[in-house]
């Protein structure tokens, strides 16, 4: 019942289930994140990382081309492991490149997680 | 409820100092012809977005953009920026087409052309733009032309249309159509 309340509750109560292992709210936060705003997807991204969940969402953010989306994709890929070829996909792009050549807000904050090492 | 306090903490100490969101700035011109609604929706990105979108442009990733990979993008952009453009009236609603190609600005603004047609001349309809709330920004109403038009456009924001933090949440708007006798 919890997984099934509206907006950012639902978000974060089916972060939590599925956390646990539950395959319903794992299928929830796709609709949660395909609906999403960039900050719902960031706020996804985040918590699965720091949570340790290694989603399909979290390689489906490393392609985005949204920035928020992209920082908090490369930062659960560090934090969870075993996205080493995706991220290096990532650190290739030349348009990714460009963007770390520049002096943007936050474009150091992803450089620093796309070359920390886990 | 530990868990969520531990979850609630880390995102906003992961967040809390940054702000990585790009905010869409838009500008909204509305007039009829005819029977049809048309609207120039013109927006602007930032120069992050921008880069960004270039990535997704890149089809081939060879690292540069052909004018059929960047006219590519920008059809299915528009298209899938009209689907989240819609009127209701008298509990119908209909979705925008796009109309022509887009309008792109040195000050990396894109303008969208889309037209919806007004079914049995209606007189009032309500218009809801899906993207403003999925990417939030500041927007601008363009003032209508008066001078010579048969029809005149009474524009206003609709009351159900909220404001998040300094800027508008989903743009919803009353359009109060006014044909000249």
């Amino acid at each position: 019942m919890l997984g099934q309340r509206k907006g950012k509750v639902s978000i974060y109560a089916n972060l939590a289930l599925a956390r646990m292992g539950d395959t319903e709210a794992e299928h929830e936060l796709h609709g949660h994140y395909k609906k999403g705003t960039p900050t719902d997807r960031l706020i996804i991204l985040a918590l699965l990382g720091e949570a340790g969940v290694d989603h399909p969402l979290i390689a489906r953010g490393l392609h985005s081309d949204e920035f928020a989306v992209l920082l908090g994709a490369v930062r659960a890929a560090g934090q969870v492991g075993g996205h080493q070829k995706e991220l290096e996909v990532v650190r290739r792009d030349p348009f990714v490149n460009t963007l770390l050549n520049t002096s943007l807000r936050d474009v150091h904050t992803l450089a620093f997680y796309l070359n920390r090492k886990k | 409820m530990k868990v969520f306090f531990y979850l609630f903490s880390l995102v906003f100490a992961a967040i809390a100092h940054e702000s990585p969101i790009d905010h869409v700035d838009r500008q909204l011109a509305f007039s009829v012809s005819g029977d049809t609604l048309e609207l120039r929706y013109r927006f602007r990105k930032t120069q992050r977005a921008a880069l960004m979108q270039l990535r997704t442009m890149d089809a081939n990733r060879d690292g540069g953009i052909s004018t059929a990979e960047r006219e590519s993008f920008f059809k299915q952009a528009g298209e899938l920026l009209a689907d989240q453009l819609k009127i209701k009236s008298k509990g119908s609603e209909q979705t925008f087409q796009m109309i022509g190609k887009v309008v792109l600005r040195p000050d990396f603004s894109q303008e969208f052309r889309f037209t919806v047609p007004l079914n049995n001349n209606a007189a009032v309809v309500t218009f809801h733009d899906e993207f403003s709330g999925r990417h939030p920004g500041n927007v601008v109403i363009a003032r209508p032309t008066i001078e010579g038009q048969k029809v005149l456009l009474q524009i206003k924001q609709s009351p159900t249309m909220k404001t998040l933090r300094g800027h508008g949440g989903m743009t919803e708007l009353e359009i109060k159509i006014i044909r000249k006798k």
